[in-house]
């Protein structure tokens, strides 16, 4: 996993969080740690990706429900058509006062049916949410 | 007695013999000038005068031959206004028309140009003007002002959206030479990610910044800046087979940050690659 300090659009900082697992259906496992903030798994069940954020903060998480609907686009080129490339967003605020964070997350999966492995990459970008 | 009359008769006729011949000569010059009096008046007055009606006959005679030569010299002038009327001087036409051989050798004939040359009609019918090919087609070379559009939209409009998910395949790649068999592109070719087949070597990705700007990027074990509008390969870790994690940071053209998962496999001859580019944020 990758975590790198980013200086987002508008100027304000902000945490970039990458990682990428290959994993077997039914196996949890951990994708994204953000230190004292969160960490996300995920979990394969059929043709489902199951999502579970711990939230490490001692104040309320609570997740945002327009995440995903004007997402960007999902680009599939040459033969990668072959692994199911499959897509999906996720977002939540957690923390209390200033210190409260927007964390969105990006989650690609791909299926390599002669390992019987799917593997679940994700990029996600904290920021401060006011 | 007798004598004198017959001399005087000869005198008379010697006389009328004389006034003939002046009145002959009154006559060419009258041809020459047809502004003098009419001659017949001027005979009549002059030669009947000194002799009375004693040699009536021959002046009758004379008038007659004198009317007959009038009306040739009339005939023959009407004739001469004629042919002036109808036809034209060589002097005239040399200054005024051009001659036939002169024409041949200046100007083109018909039959020629009809040979040589296109009619207007027929070009018309046949080619495109110039004017309506430069309202109706695209030059060669040139740029289409919706060249770069895809489906009526403009590159930008693919970036203004985030959280794009890229992903590519290559199912085998050959020993190759830089910069090898391209595995994904992002939106409007800011970035080019290509597989680089090294023989005896581990594979390279190899990152075309086509961004304006010099990016800063990171892998998982070492920073990385990859040079404006210029290419750089990185060394997978392992020949036999290996993932490289990148995040590339906003620069130039690129507004938000990438990161890049590829993994190769099968790295003794024809290699595989997967990739996957995460750019910017879910909406």
């Amino acid at each position: 996993m990758l975590v790198s300090p980013l200086q987002l659009r508008d100027g304000s900082p902000g945490l970039v969080l990458s990682a990428s697992k290959d994993i077997e259906p039914g196996a949890r496992a951990m994708l994204l740690l953000a230190d004292d903030l969160f960490r996300l798994d995920v979990l394969i069940r059929g043709d489902s990706l199951q999502t579970f954020v711990r939230n490490l903060t001692s104040s309320e998480l609570e997740f945002r429900s327009d995440v995903g609907g004007q997402g960007g686009g999902t680009v599939t080129l040459g033969d990668a058509a072959a692994l199911a490339p499959g897509r999906a967003d996720l977002g939540f605020t957690l923390g209390a006062g200033d210190d409260r964070v927007l964390v969105k997350v990006a989650i690609g999966t791909l299926r390599f049916a002669d390992q019987g492995t799917i593997r679940v990459s994700a990029q996600g970008i904290v920021r401060l949410a006011c | 007695m007798a004598d004198y009359i017959k001399l005087r008769l000869t005198a008379a006729k010697v006389g009328a013999t004389m006034a003939f011949l002046g009145l002959l000569a009154g006559l060419a010059e009258r041809a020459r000038a047809s502004s003098m009096p009419p001659p017949q008046a001027n005979f009549l007055r002059e030669v009947s005068s000194p002799l009375g009606n004693v040699n009536a006959t021959v002046i009758h005679k004379l008038d007659n031959a004198l009317a007959a030569l009038e009306h040739k010299l009339e005939t023959s002038f009407t004739t001469t206004h004629k042919l002036n009327q109808t036809f034209l001087k060589i002097k005239s036409a040399n200054t005024e028309f051009l001659k036939l051989r002169s024409a041949d050798t200046t100007f083109l004939k018909i039959e020629d140009a009809n040979a040589n040359f296109l009619k207007i009609d027929d070009a018309n019918a046949s080619f495109l003007k110039i004017e309506d090919a430069n309202n109706t087609f695209l030059k060669i070379g040139a740029t289409a002002a919706n060249a770069g559009e895809l489906g009526g939209l403009t590159p930008d409009a693919f970036f203004q959206g985030t959280g794009h998910v890229i992903t590519g395949s290559l199912p085998s790649v050959g020993v190759t030479s830089a910069p090898g068999s391209q595995l994904l592109s992002l939106p409007g070719g800011i970035i080019v990610v290509s597989i680089l087949n090294v023989p005896a070597a581990p594979p390279e990705l190899v990152i075309q910044n086509n961004a304006g700007a010099a990016l800063s990027a990171v892998t998982d074990s070492a920073d990385h800046t990859l040079a404006a509008n210029a290419t750089t390969s990185i060394p997978f870790p392992s020949a036999t087979g290996s993932q490289l994690h990148l995040q590339i940071f906003p620069g130039g053209s690129l507004p938000d940050v990438v990161t890049l998962i590829v993994s190769v496999e099968n790295a003794s001859g024809p290699i595989s690659a997967v990739g996957q580019a995460f750019v910017g944020l879910p909406a």
